[in-house]
């Protein structure tokens, strides 16, 4: 080969190099020390208003970079475990609705995940890499309403992963693998938010927080490096942000603690230093600024960022992070059901309906949907039942004693994840109760079948389809 | 180069080229699915063909000897912590000072555990696997003479005038008590099942032997762990105090002023089906109490929280002041230090009704648990300094000993004592002894398999509630048993603890390639049984074992009818494994069972493997033929005179793996596997 021939190919391949080395850099080195967060207009206490934006500062230059530059509004920025892309809801017009789209941050190049004909909003990334969402739907016939969504990076195989009649909203993965979002019952009544735990499939929904003195969260969840969920809770619906608050990872529902409440919080973001940053607005001030703020003293410590024409809320501190865990997904959805086991109904927090002694004992469970009762079933002497129930449909449970009369219930709305296999110590049992190692009596038997009306029609309609067949 | 050897280089690639392009990597890959429940994976040819091979050469070259501290004592000046290495078959005297191993012995197999005589110039060493004590003389450094006792010794102690010495006999539940004086086994008592860790009380009286399993209780109704308490003075049992729902139960502690003993406990919940791991559905721990001022009441209460578990609870110590006591969680990595005082006062403040939901309430820990303090991997045996200033902790898979400041609650540094590098299976034994691979921590390997064996329990594992029942099955020796599981449809350890073990038991994410690799590899390499005491190790069988044996291989029935090839002990259960490896219908299955038939599982040690069958439906190896073969359908059996079960029944627990691993026999195994 000619002397020439070898230097042009040498130079081909190290072109190709450089090119390879460029773009890996350029694509995959996360932008350490750079905040981005959300500017709204002073004054929202609904940041859905008008021309919300997502911007960025960074150690070197603290005059905020536009990042949703070309958008409408953009707003519930979330970063990737390797602070490479964020996630965020953005409309490119007024009329469009929130769409969910996503962000190298190096290069800010966006793409739109997938076209949503109705608001999505509040993403977050799913450890295994799909995407999880909150997606308006009908959460009944009359109510409309947010429920959780997945779909694969590409934007494909959309899922819904809640059914019940909840707005659910405000996403957070925690490093067990679990999603914690916020959960407001909005059927047959609106009752208080709370942090509701479940896995990545929509199975083994549980109560995970719930503040009893009137208060709710408001802001995502936060994890801390020290086994703590940090958060914003607020008792005034009027009012925007509310207090900065913890719970222990471990013990959430009685293990609340006040960090600081000497200004409106809004939100907060865990800092790789064990310190955090906030978004908030001192008493009098007419702006959200971002504070380092130091949850040993329970302090805020430095202003970060202040800006008089925009509220800044929703920071992020750009920095990869520990990827959680990706649970396994158990289910089989060509089974569109799921089986309960309640180890005794008659276990319950619940007060009894100004029941007589005698007739306060349930003796079977009725079965409901939002559109009425499915189904009743006899509990076994130990209070047990074992029911196979159609999947992927809110339902309550109540006992009723041998007259009939409701004695509980009914119970908060559940629903079964297609083949999921879910147990109960009781029915609205102390939360913090394990099963006692006693065999249920209900296991004895095959599950009993409990299915929605629509359900039934269908099996109906299918067997006279067979018959003429 | 030879023409030969040509032709085979030749051949060779062509071999290769051949595989490669005509579909071999397809091959290659459908082969590694099949024999790892199909999921995608990356496994390569040296996960299963290298590492794996017990006495293969990789598995040879990549095998390490290990220390494994395991227990400890102080000597009476504090200067010396003298600790079992019960891999490293050593009693190590490791200086307090210097941090140094001054010096160390070589003992017998798997120690256990070291006491020291009152002088402090003896150290009695039990070695669970040699079913002796050494007895050391600390100047002489040596060993000066061996004390026979029980299979499997355990826990000891010391009697306060140094006259007896006490010793927990693990295999064969009892309890040895040897007269120091004349060197001689004075007395046995009988334990509960797998008893462990020996306790004296403060004032000398009496003697406490924690015992790991439960004792025998009707099928599919609670397991009861039993507390063996006898006096010291006419050396008899006095009370049997029985823990519900409690098993694992290793050590025991007694607070100084004698009002109260503490046992850590795992609560499993084999009678549930594990429906879910969330809310502690599958396995708690925590500890069980014996109020002895208040007619030794049982209260229990859990030391894990609703969203952690503290997995696998070994040891107990007790501050010398009595208001802190100090427990080793050896899955989960972590010390918990509990208010002693906090738990006197919940005893003390609630009605029983309160006290036995408290047995189940995962918030109750809160009340009375000072602190998690994080160790090195799998926290094994404590000892408290003579002072109780500092904590000593074995950590037992890194070959370390903890020092923790029992004033702050703080780890201050580790002793190294110098074991090998990682290797792979030693990785494996790490993540079989870590809870860290399930959800929440809230079971490892090791909860169901103590010792790598079986904890006796019959679980609700099936895909519905109520079917399928299983008894858990030992990992001892099963590299060459596969298919695994009851219904033998894991053909390989990998397909066991892959996605399937991941979606089904530990409910998190899965193993990745590396920590498969590694964990199939301890499983397959590493997990010997020990020695079979119903065998004489020359393999030489007794009278009755002798008869046993010509009826195990029969083939005509005590009328002199021939008996079906398929209706034989020995046509299911051959030589060396004892198994065929093969699924059968023979007539155990139930209405709650939807499968139709049982692999055969291996023989090998058998008689420390009850209750037997697939659901555990029998108590003791007589039961399967007198409970459960109703129509010969497994063996034939119902002609035998009870003398003839009594002597296969001895047979049996004569088999072990002596004869599997020689030259010979190996070859023989190998061969009958193809």
């Amino acid at each position: 080969m000619k002397r020439k021939n070898i230097i042009y190919i040498m130079g081909i391949v190290l072109a190709v190099v450089l090119i390879g080395l460029f773009s890996l850099k350029s694509d995959t080195e996360p932008v350490n020390g750079m905040i981005i967060f959300t500017q709204v207009f002073p004054g929202t206490t609904d940041y859905d208003a008008d021309k919300a934006r997502i911007v960025a500062i960074t150690p070197e230059n603290d005059k905020p970079e536009i990042l949703s530059e070309g958008f409408y509004a953009a707003r519930s920025p979330v970063l990737s475990s390797d602070a490479r892309y964020i996630l965020f809801a953005g409309k490119k017009t007024m009329d469009e609705p929130w769409q969910i789209w996503k962000m190298n941050i190096s290069s800010n190049e966006t793409e739109k995940v997938f076209k949503c004909k109705v608001d999505c909003t509040d993403p977050a990334f799913l450890p295994d890499g799909q995407i999880l969402y909150s997606k308006m739907v009908n959460v009944t016939e009359d109510a409309k309403g947010f429920a959780l969504f997945t779909c694969n990076s590409d934007g494909e195989e959309h899922k819904q992963i809640t059914f019940h009649p909840h707005d659910d909203l405000l996403s957070t993965i925690m490093q067990d693998g679990r999603i914690l979002f916020i959960s407001k019952q909005q059927h047959p009544s609106a009752s208080t938010p709370q942090l509701m735990a479940m896995r990545p499939n929509g199975s083994k929904i549980r109560l995970f927080y719930l503040n009893q003195n009137n208060s709710w969260p408001i802001s995502r969840g936060k994890e801390t490096k020290d086994g703590k969920m940090v958060f914003i809770e607020s008792s005034n619906a009027n009012e925007p942000g509310g207090s900065l608050v913890s719970i222990s990872l471990t013990r959430p529902l009685h293990s609340h603690e006040l960090l600081n409440n000497d200004a409106r919080y809004h939100s907060v973001y865990p800092l790789k230093s064990g310190k955090m940053i906030v978004s908030c607005k001192e008493n009098n001030a007419k702006t959200f600024e971002l504070w380092e703020f130091d949850p040993e003293s329970k302090k805020r410590e430095k202003l970060i960022f202040s800006d008089p024409d925009y509220w800044s809320v929703e920071p992020i501190a750009v920095y990869a992070r520990q990827r959680p865990k990706k649970l396994p997904d158990e289910l089989n959805y060509k089974d569109m059901t799921g089986r309960v086991l309640c180890l005794d109904a008659n276990n319950s927090n619940m007060p009894s309906l100004n029941r007589a002694e005698e007739a306060s004992k349930g003796t079977a469970i009725q079965v409901m949907g939002i559109d009425g009762i499915w189904g009743e079933v006899p509990l076994e002497e130990d209070g047990s039942f074992l029911l196979r129930v159609t999947a992927n449909k809110a339902l309550q449970f109540r006992t009723v004693n041998e007259a009939g009369e409701v004695v509980r219930g009914p119970s908060a709305w559940i629903w079964l994840s297609p083949h999921e296999r879910r147990g109960c110590v009781g029915c609205h049992e102390d939360p913090e109760m394990t099963p006692k190692n006693v065999e249920p009596m209900a296991v004895k038997n095959l599950p009993v079948e409990v299915m929605a009306p629509d359900t039934q029609e269908m099996e109906k309609m299918n067997k006279k389809s067979e018959k003429k067949g | 180069m030879k023409k030969r050897k040509k032709i085979f280089l030749i051949a060779s690639i062509l071999l290769l080229i051949g595989f490669v392009g005509f579909h071999g990597r397809k091959i290659a890959t459908d082969h590694v699915q099949y024999m790892t429940a199909g999921e995608p994976h990356t496994l390569n040819c040296f996960s299963c063909h290298a590492y794996i091979v017990r006495n293969g050469p990789i598995a040879k070259m990549v095998k390490e000897q290990y220390l494994s501290p395991m227990n400890m004592a102080v000597s009476s000046d504090g200067s010396i912590l003298y600790v079992t290495a019960q891999e490293g078959n050593k009693l190590l005297a490791v200086n307090t000072t210097n941090h140094q191993i001054e010096y160390s012995i070589n003992v017998g197999e798997r120690p256990h555990t070291v006491v020291l005589s009152k002088n402090g110039k003896t150290a009695y060493v039990s070695n669970q696997w040699s079913y002796n004590i050494f007895i050391i003389d600390l100047d002489k450094r040596q060993v000066t003479d061996t004390l026979i006792t029980g299979t499997g010794p355990a826990g000891m102690a010391i009697s306060e005038n140094n006259d007896y010495l006490y010793v927990a006999n693990t295999y064969s539940s009892d309890i040895s008590i040897f007269d120091l004086n004349s060197k001689q086994e004075i007395r046995r008592l009988s334990a509960g099942k797998d008893p462990c860790g020996v306790t004296i009380s403060p004032d000398g009286n009496s003697v406490f032997v924690s015992n790991r399993l439960s004792n025998k209780v009707p099928f599919r109704s609670t397991p009861k762990s039993e507390i063996t308490i006898f006096g010291t003075k006419y050396q008899r049992v006095t009370h049997r105090d029985i823990f519900p729902s409690a098993t694992i139960q290793e050590n025991t502690a007694i607070t100084p002023s004698g009002d109260l003993a503490i046992v850590p406990q795992v609560r499993p919940k084999n009678l549930i089906p594990t429906a879910q791991v969330e809310q502690g559905w599958m396995m708690n721990h925590g500890i069980g109490i014996i109020d002895l001022k208040n007619d030794h009441k049982k209260i229990q209460l859990l030391t894990d929280e609703p969203n952690a578990f503290y997995a696998d609870p070994y040891d107990i110590v007790i501050s010398p002041d009595g208001k802190k006591a100090f427990i080793s969680h050896s899955g989960a990595d972590v010390i918990t230090v509990l208010d002693i005082d906090a738990i006197r006062n919940i005893i003390t403040t609630s009605t029983d009704e309160q006290l036995e939901m408290y047995s189940n309430h995962l918030g109750i820990s809160s009340q009375f648990v000072i602190a998690r303090i994080h160790t090195g991997a799998n926290p094994k045996g404590l000892v408290l300094s003579l002072d109780g200033k500092i904590l000593y902790v074995a950590e037992r898979l890194d070959d370390k000993i903890a020092i923790i400041d029992t004033k702050t609650l703080k780890k201050l540094e580790s002793i190294d004592l110098g074991g090998p590098g990682m290797t792979v299976s030693r990785f494996g034994q790490q993540l079989f002894h870590s809870s860290g691979h399930t959800f929440q921590g809230q079971y490892s390997c090791l909860t169901c398999h103590p010792d790598s064996h079986q904890d006796g329990l019959t679980w609700d594992m099936g895909p519905d509630s109520g079917r399928d029942l299983a008894n858990t099955q030992t990992l001892l020796e099963i590299d060459q048993t596969s298919p695994f599981k009851w219904n033998g449809k894991n053909v390989s350890v990998f397909m066991q603890d892959g996605m399937r073990f991941s979606k089904f038991l530990t409910r998190t994410e899965v193993f990745n390639q590396k920590e498969l690799d590694a964990l199939v590899s301890y499983i397959l390499t590493e997990l010997d049984l020990p020695p079979n005491p119903y065998r004489d190790p020359s393999g030489k069988l007794t009278n009755a074992q002798q008869r046993g044996k010509i009826i195990y291989e029969r083939t005509e029935t005590n009328c002199g009818r021939v008996i079906p090839v398929m209706d034989r002990c020995v046509t299911c259960h051959p030589a060396p494994l004892y198994t065929d490896r093969r699924q059968d219908d023979v007539g155990t299955r139930k209405a709650a069972d939807d499968d139709e038939v049982f692999d055969t599982p291996s023989l090998n040690n058998t008689f420390d493997s009850p209750p037997y069958l697939h659901d555990g439906s029998a108590f003791s190896l007589e039961e399967i033929w007198t409970k459960f073969n109703d129509h010969d359908e497994h063996g034939y059996a119902n002609d035998m005179t009870k003398d003839q079960l009594n002597d296969l029944v001895e047979y049996l627990k004569s088999l072990g793996s002596s004869e599997l691993y020689t030259d010979t026999e190996h070859k023989t195994t190998e061969a009958s596997s193809h």
